[in-house]
This record gives C-alpha cells, structure tokens and sequence, in this order.
C-alpha cells in the first residue's frame, strides 16, 4: 500500500464515503469496518504473513488482560513473556539472517541463509503493542479495552505500515469518545495529505534519482557532485519520511483521529540533542520511555548515563536494519549526544542570539549531514570514499556544469532549504489560513498537488525509505 | 456528513479529473508546454528476473557462444555503430571484427546520452544520410538503468528504432552494475528477443569507477555479442568471424559531448 499511488486513493475515497456513515452510527461496526479494510492492506503487503497481526493482538491483549490482574514479580515476569512474544517475529524476520551471518564468520560454519523477508509494517505494530502493555503495567493506561478494540488500534493502517508509534493513550480516548469530526480536523488532515504528497511524490522522489548514482559510485562523480548527493540525501531522508507521516497522520485526521506531528523541523536543531527532540518523535520518545528508562536514564550518574544514552542510541541505529553501518550511525549519535551532555556547563554560557544561533545550526546540521553519509552507505567503503571525493577531488569547475546538467534538481534543493528553515508560527499561520480558506481553493490546492505529483512522477513508485524498517 | 462529503468531493473530483484526462486521446493545452498525463499502465516493479550483478564479483568471463546453425549473410556491411559511454570499448573491438569482415564501420558515441536524446534530436537522421547504414549496432541505456519514466522510455525507443525503417539492427542491452528498475527488460520487449543481446549474463571487470567495463573486459562482451550476431538466435545474423589481429584501418568516430537535457 502506498499512500501516493493512484489505487490507494481510489479505494480510501470508496472507504471513506462508507466509514462516514458507519462513524456516527455504530462504532463497533465503524471498527470492525476498519479493521477488515486494514488487513486487507496488510494482507496485500505481505500474503500470509498477515496472521501475524491478529496472533500477536491475540496473544498481546490477553496475556496483557491476565498480567493486570497480578501484581508484584508474577506481573514483571508475565510483561517479560509478553514482550518476548511480542519480539519474536521481529528479531526472527529483522535479525536471523544477520545473526546467521555472524555465526558463520566467527565459526566459519556454513549454516544456510533463509530466504525470509520483513513483512510490512512489523516493527511498528510490534512497537505499540510493546508499549501497550508496558503502559497497562505502569499504570499509566488503565481503559479496559476489547479486543476488538485492540485490534483495531494494532492494525489501523494509516499507521499500521510506517508509523508513527501511537499510544493507546492518545489513541484509545479519541475511539471512545466519537464525537462529530471538527471541521478543523478534518481540514488539517487535508492539508497534511497535500504538504505529504507533495514532500514524497514530488520533490523525495525527484531528488532521489540523483543521491541513488552518487551513493551507487561516489568514484564516478567529482567531490562536488558527491556533496551535493550527500545534501541530496538529507534532503531526501527528511522529506520522504516526514511526507509520509504527514499523509499517515491526515488520513488518521480524515478518520477522527488526532495525532501528534512525528517531526518539528529537525533541520532547525540548535544541537543533537534538540535533534532527537524534533526527528521522528514517535519512535525517539518510544526508545526514551521503553529503552532508556528503563535501563535508569540519567539516575546513576554520568557515566551510566553515558553508557544508556549510547545503547539507546546504537538500539535505534540497529532497529533501521541488521546492517553494520546502521549500527555505527547509532553510535554516531549516542557519542554525540553524550559530548553534547557533557560540554552542556560550557555551553549554556554562551548566549542565544543571530550570531551563535546560525552557527550551532550549522555545526549541528554538518554533524546530520555527515551521519546520513554512513546510515545511506551501504559499506564503509562507499561512506569513506564519499568524503575522500568530497575533500581531495572537489573540483569547482563542475559546480558550473552541475548547474546546466541539473537545473531543476538544484532548484528543488535550494526552496526546500528555504522551506525547512521557515519559523513554525508562518508554518501554523499558514495551516490556518488553509483550514479556513473557501472549498474552492482546497480542492484547487489538492488537483495542484496531485497534478504535480504527476508531472515528476510519471511512472513507477519509489516506495516509502521507512518501508525498510 | 455534509463535511465528509466536502472533503470527499476534494479527493475524488482531482482524481476523476486526472484518471479521465489519462483515457483522453487529447493533450492540454496544445501548443507550448502539455499537462502530464497520469501513466495507468504503470506497474511498480517492471524489472524481470532478479538478476543482478552487484552481489557478483566482476570477473572476465569466456564469451557466451551463440547457439544454433545460422547462415549468415555474408555481404560487406555497412554498420553504424550507436553508443553512450559503454560502447567506447565495444567500438574499439568492433574495429577489429569490422576489418576481419570487411565491413564498413561507423561510430557515434555520445557521452551522456539517453534514449530521449537520441530520439528528440536529429543526429540519427543526420549520421544515417551521411553513411548510408544497412545495419545498425545500438548501446544506449547506461544511463537510463534507474529511470522511472518507462512509458515515456518506451516511446523513445520506438522512435529510435522507427528511424531504422527495415535496415536490420540489434540493440546491445546495458551490462547492469545494480539491479535496474526495468529499462532493460522494456528495451527487450521493444526490439524483440532476437534483436537484443542480453548483456546480464555477462559478468565483466570494472573500472575504476565500477560501472563500465575495462577495455579488456568490453573486448571479450564485444567477442559474445559477435557470436551472437552470427547465430541463429539473432534474426538477421551477419558475418562476424573472429579477429586474427588488431584492426589497422581508421574508421570514422564521432564522439558527441554530453548536453543538458536528459
């Protein structure tokens, strides 16, 4: 399923005129409805591996009802098992193979590869079920909810593919209360649908063209053109995902759902750690609450803190793929998270204002850019000779002959990073100005978008980067 | 419900618009510029097979030996020789199978190019009244492995090979260094089988910049395309007897500087 495709959106549109009816008349019916069109999708990503959902729901949501009713050690160890049963297919379908590798390399054995892929969707269902039974354990969600509930909330595919990370706390209410959709809402919705297809299908996809031939052979290209692949890049990462956690948090909006923005302009960061505070919040808050809390956080002094930040941090770089380079991106970042902790005395004395803010942007955002080289690269080869190029084979002359070659793709770029440094508060007038415009005006907004779409996007799909993990 | 409709009525009606203006055998607006149509035929995975030769270590491989008795014709040819990048090492080979054969050969590489060039300009038409061709070699596509455009690609080829009129040709596919999105496969199934010579199979040595092959490695592709094109699994094979040495002639190469619109 992919949000941008034509037959999605023939098929939401059908659903939706049905769903409409069903919302302020029955919701069990509403749910149920929702829950069979989501599997459906669900079963057309992945064929039979479909029944995982509903066996993890299953087995998730009962032992969760009978853990409720001890307390003391039974509950911890009944949360363990439960969070290993949620686990399982995860790190068989994510890690097996890797670990499969490992063994062969360390024993030089010669056990054979499976011929496995992830199914679609996996880790972020598995995600919120974890979460849902850690937050029944803590307390922190105490709304005795169905099955059908549960499933409901497990498989609701706006999320169910690519996030972002929902809790039943903010899902759960907003299902039970059903009130009429505010037209606010609604209209929000939209306006995200419209900002996501055109960050995905215009300008992600677009641009995706050119990073793929530098990141394929950066030895090809001057260390100009291999800059602007790796920008390309960041570019990219941002736009593909957020776009798509704009259309996944619009359609939940078009459903009555409201859910937080996944990403707050992260290119903005004035440090890593503000970073990680604005970059795919559901999951960075997900591995806060789950992970590094649990672990002890910032309770045991500097150094344990150092030691959780980074196996936090290394858990979401390996949570991206069972891939080397994933992993070391992860410890990129918790490095950089633990000197941004430590040198937090010095750097509070350094005042806020037009000089130094631009800068700490700037040295933030070269750090950013400089991991996206490791996180795209497929080996540390093609990272190391993406810098190589970029610092020894520079070579000016092509910035002229990059400029006629690609005009349109240099253009892109430049609005966009005009776009991301836009204040949020134009951002939020502009939304507004947008929900409160004619009818007219949205249905021009949206033909424009979906027209563009088009234009760049002539043929086949590039699917969602997120797809992957 | 009257909202639902509303925001209903602003999803379905672009998507009735664009679906419908897709079916219209017209463009709008005609003259200047044109308004994309959405491509419904479209499919996300075009490409065939899941051969690839990213996961191979490139190695020089003996040449694939065409199969099947054929009768070539044997009469001197007069071959033009189209290329991006890629050819320049086949051109070089095919210098030695053009004088071991006697043919006349003619080579235009054009760095950079696409089918889309190739198709939109009249260098073609302008090569072939000036060499008169009556057979015609073809590597364009390197850099097209990634495009997305396919339907848009599949016009361009079929005007590429319109030009050609009844002169025979093959079309050399593109020794893929990554899994393409499908360029390859739609060239097939637009030339038919018996013109295209599946470079797939091939794996080569690579330059330094591990795309395209050494002139060693482009020397033996060229000796498999050779046997090829005298089996009976080309449809008009031709004599192409293997070289004793190295070709003295000078032949004409036109080498063609890369230009902005791909």
């Amino acid at each position: 399923m992919i949000f941008t495709s034509i037959s999605f959106w023939a098929v939401f549109i059908i659903f939706l005129v049905i769903f409409a009816m069903l919302y302020r008349s029955t919701r069990t019916g509403m749910m149920l409805y929702v829950t069979i069109i989501s599997m459906g999708f669900f079963y057309l990503a992945n064929g039979w591996l479909m029944q995982l959902l509903p066996l993890t729901a299953l087995i998730s949501w009962s032992l969760t009802k009978i853990m409720n009713q001890y307390s003391g050690s039974r509950r911890k160890i009944l949360l363990l098992g439960i969070i290993l049963l949620d686990l399982a297919p995860l790190l068989f379908f994510k890690y097996a193979n890797f670990a499969i590798s490992g063994l062969n390399v360390l024993i030089a054995g010669n056990f054979p590869i499976m011929d496995i892929a992830l199914p679609v969707g996996l880790s972020f269902y598995t995600f919120q079920a974890i979460s849902y039974s850690v937050d029944v354990y803590r307390k922190n969600f105490t709304i005795d909810v169905s099955f059908l509930e549960y499933i409901f909330y497990l498989s609701f595919f706006p999320l169910l593919f690519a996030g972002p990370i929902t809790r039943a706390e903010t899902f759960f209410p907003q299902v039970r209360r059903q009130q009429t959709i505010s037209e606010r809402l609604m209209y929000s919705g939209l306006w995200l649908i419209i900002l996501g297809i055109l960050k995905k299908a215009v300008v992600a996809d677009y641009i995706a063209q050119y990073n793929n031939w530098i990141f394929d052979s950066p030895l090809t290209y001057s260390g100009f053109e291999n800059l602007m692949g790796l920008l390309g890049f960041s570019m990219q990462i941002y736009l593909d995902f957020s776009g798509y956690s704009d259309i996944s948090i619009g359609i939940a909006a078009l459903m009555g759902i409201h859910l937080r923005e996944n990403f707050r302009f992260p290119y903005q960061s004035l440090n890593v750690t503000e970073f990680w505070h604005r970059w795919h919040m559901s999951l960075s808050t997900w591995f806060r609450d789950y992970v590094y809390i649990p672990l002890g956080g910032n309770k045991y002094g500097r150094v344990r803190t150092a030691i959780h930040c980074l196996i936090t941090l290394m858990l979401v770089g390996i949570w991206h793929g069972s891939n080397i380079m994933f992993a070391l991106w992860g410890l990129m970042h918790g490095l950089a998270l633990i000197l941004h902790k430590s040198l937090q005395r010095i750097l509070r004395n350094i005042p806020s204002n037009w000089l130094t803010k631009p800068f700490c942007i700037l040295i933030t955002g070269i750090f950013i850019v400089c991991s996206w080289a490791v996180f795209r690269s497929p080996n540390i080869d093609t990272a190391s000779t993406i810098f190589k190029q970029i610092f020894t084979n520079f070579n000016p002359e092509s910035i002229s002959a990059f400029w006629a070659m690609r005009p349109t793709w240099l253009l892109m770029m430049v609005i966009c990073l005009m776009l991301l440094f836009i204040k949020e508060r134009y951002y939020n007038r502009m939304m507004i100005k947008f929900i409160y415009s004619p009818w007219l005006v949205k249905l021009l907004a949206f033909a424009f978008a979906v027209q563009l779409a088009i234009e760049f996007h002539t043929s086949n799909i590039t699917p969602f980067l997120y797809y992957n993990f | 419900m009257k909202l639902y409709f509303k925001v209903i009525a602003i999803l379905a009606l672009p998507l009735i618009f664009v679906v419908a203006y897709a079916l219209c055998p017209i463009q709008f607006p005609p003259p200047g510029w044109t308004l994309s149509k959405l491509d419904l035929k479209a499919s996300p995975i075009p490409s065939q097979g899941g051969e690839t030769t990213q996961d191979i270590l490139d190695s020089i491989t003996p040449p694939l030996e065409g199969t099947g008795e054929a009768s070539p014709d044997t009469l001197q040819q007069r071959i033009l020789f189209l290329g991006d990048s890629m050819a320049e090492g086949l051109v070089r080979r095919m210098a030695d199978y053009a004088q071991e054969n006697e043919h006349n050969l003619s080579c235009i590489i054009w760095y950079n190019s696409t089918t889309r060039l190739w198709a939109s300009s009249d260098t073609l038409q302008y090569y072939i009244q000036k060499y008169q061709p009556t057979f015609y070699m073809v590597c364009i596509g390197g850099n097209e492995q990634f495009v997305k455009n396919l339907t848009q690609r599949e016009e361009y080829i079929h005007k590429i090979i319109g030009t050609f009129g009844n002169t025979p040709f093959i079309w050399i596919g593109v020794p893929s260094w990554k899994e393409d999105t499908g360029f390859n496969a739609l060239v097939q199934k637009c030339v038919g089988e018996n013109r295209y010579f599946d470079s797939k199979k091939l794996t080569l040595t690579r330059g330094s910049d591990r795309i395209h092959p050494t002139f060693g490695a482009a020397s033996l592709w060229m000796d498999s395309i050779a046997s090829w094109m005298q089996s009976s699994n080309v449809q008009y094979p031709i004599r192409m007897q293997k070289p004793a040495s190295k070709a003295t002639q000078r032949y004409p190469l036109h080498l063609l500087q890369p230009t902005k619109a791909q």
